[in-house]
């Protein structure tokens, strides 16, 4: 646990000296940013061309991206419901830049979100999957410089979310035929 | 469900999710050159480039800049976020295809330079060389909906490298279906054979997307036809519902998309392949399109990768050329 809060303050000692890395960490933190990107560019997923049997894996990766950051959502609401973890700002002196949540700490939810939606698409599409997990890191990272995560949590989170879309991506095959029915209906729409 | 969003929050996520989808949908029609989600219109990509990044950028920048006090309070559920981007996506979607549908109808209707020509069954335009000469014949069959590839613009420039050219609509006189699409271009090569200043030397047929797989159908059975040229074929029909968007509005694949569905699979192009092994065939694919044909449909044929309509008919047109002088 020491070494979680050392890291914690390696990193979180770093906010509020220079102006511009605050702002890039305030433009990441918050809840819109890299979630909405993140959902724009499982779009383009959707769009990208190619051979039909190509398409369809990326189609079905949007479904299966979809399902992976809802089970992992499950999962930790009910790690939540066990165990909770003060946030940073409730026991030591840190440098605050963000607002101040009230749920537990451990696991994070952004990381939880975030790793979820790119693994489940980097097993598919590496380009677009490593853009993902990019951001994601930043996201993560910028939780913990903003005072509001300790190191811990969101490799907790990183842990439970990639694990959660691998799971989901292995076991894709039982899944399949519905979102094969949902690409059909796109289909129709000529939407897919 | 959405009582957790700041008030005044709610109407701003769903106008910046709006704006930035649009930007995005604007910068993928660019980027792969669909018409039916461009809506600068065809062939404007640079414009649906910048209006795009505009659209996307000017929503993050007004988001992230102007509504800040309401990011940085405590509030959102990421159920919410998600039920607010889906619905905010689908709006675009939709704001975009009626858009573009009422604003970039089809070119459907092309110029008639040529005469009106009528044959049993079917129609068509017919367009000579000035000259008195025999000249080699060529059949052009367009896509459906029939927007998708400059068929006028092929007539034309065969006319002028000195071919006589009949043009066959699938889709001016009423839909077509299969089987009796068979007919239309026996007909249309009878009647082109019967016209004075015409080579009877043999006809090369020349097809768009499901017009090109009806051309290679017909050669396999008519022995009148000496080559085929086909631009963008339909190998797999049921993978091809989105890509109907690359080259006609929602409105015009709602219309004909069923009908070209259904003629690519009666077709069956490949299957036929094999009959014409005697007979020259040329594959034009656009490195753009849905995917390049596989060796069932290149076995045998001369294969060109183009990036633009005007290459395909600039290579078409060489190719007849070639093939007439060996005639």
């Amino acid at each position: 646990m020491s070494l979680d809060i050392g890291l914690f303050r390696l990193i979180n000692d770093l906010a509020g000296h220079n102006a511009l890395f605050d702002s890039v960490a305030r433009l990441f933190v918050n809840d819109y940013f890299v979630t909405t990107t993140l959902a724009l560019l499982l779009l383009v997923l959707w769009f990208a061309p190619g051979a039909p049997a190509r398409r369809r894996r990326h189609q079905r990766t949007f479904f299966e991206t979809a399902l992976s950051v809802f089970i992992a959502n499950i999962v930790l609401k009910g790690i939540n419901l066990l165990y909770f973890r003060p946030r940073p700002f409730m026991r030591l002196d840190v440098t605050l830049c963000f607002y101040k949540p009230s749920d537990s700490s451990w696991p994070s939810n952004p990381a939880t979100f975030a790793f979820a939606f790119a693994t489940a698409v980097y097993v598919k599409h590496h380009r677009i999957g490593a853009v993902m997990y990019g951001l994601a890191t930043i996201f993560v990272l910028s939780r913990v410089y903003c005072g509001i995560h300790y190191p811990l949590d969101i490799v907790t989170g990183a842990l439970l979310g990639s694990l959660t879309a691998a799971v989901v991506s292995r076991s894709s095959d039982c899944v399949n035929p519905i979102w094969d029915w949902l690409i059909g209906v796109g289909r129709r729409l000529y939407l897919a | 469900m959405l009582h957790f969003f700041p008030p005044g929050m709610l109407e701003r996520y769903l106008l910046f999710a709006f704006l930035a989808v649009l930007g995005v949908l604007q910068l993928i029609a660019a980027h792969y050159r669909w018409v039916g989600f461009s809506l600068p219109g065809r062939q404007r990509w640079e414009w649906g480039y910048a209006l795009g990044g505009g659209l996307l950028g000017s929503a993050y920048l007004w988001f992230f800049s102007r509504v800040q006090h309401l990011i940085f309070v405590p509030g959102l559920a990421g159920t919410e976020l998600f039920t607010v981007f889906a619905a905010s996506t689908l709006l675009a979607l939709a704001a975009t295809l009626t858009l573009v549908s009422l604003l970039h109808p089809s070119p459907a209707l092309e110029r008639q330079s040529g005469e009106r020509a009528h044959f049993d069954p079917g129609e068509g335009t017919i367009q000579r060389p000035a000259n008195s000469n025999q000249h080699p014949a060529t059949v052009v069959v367009s896509d459906l909906p029939d927007g998708g590839f400059p068929i006028s613009q092929l007539r034309d420039r065969l006319v002028r490298g000195g071919c006589v050219a009949l043009s066959v609509d699938l889709a001016r006189d009423g839909p077509v279906e299969y089987p009796e699409v068979l007919a239309r271009l026996p007909a249309a090569c009878a009647y082109l054979q019967d016209q004075p200043g015409v080579s009877h030397d043999g006809v090369v047929l020349i097809g768009a997307g499901v017009g090109g797989d009806l051309a290679l159908r017909a050669a396999s059975t008519d022995a009148s036809v000496a080559g085929v040229a086909v631009i963008d074929p339909v190998p797999n029909p049921a993978a091809t519902s989105l890509d109907l968007l690359r080259h006609s509005t929602l409105w015009e694949a709602l219309r004909w998309g069923n009908l070209r569905r259904r003629l690519a699979e009666g077709l069956t192009p490949i299957e036929h392949r094999p009959h014409l092994r005697d007979r020259q065939v040329l594959l034009v694919a656009q490195r753009s399109g849905p995917t390049l044909p596989d060796e069932a449909v290149t076995a045998g044929a001369q294969v060109a990768v183009v990036d633009t309509h005007a290459e395909a008919i600039e290579r078409v047109a060489e190719w007849v050329a070639e093939l007439a002088a060996t005639l």
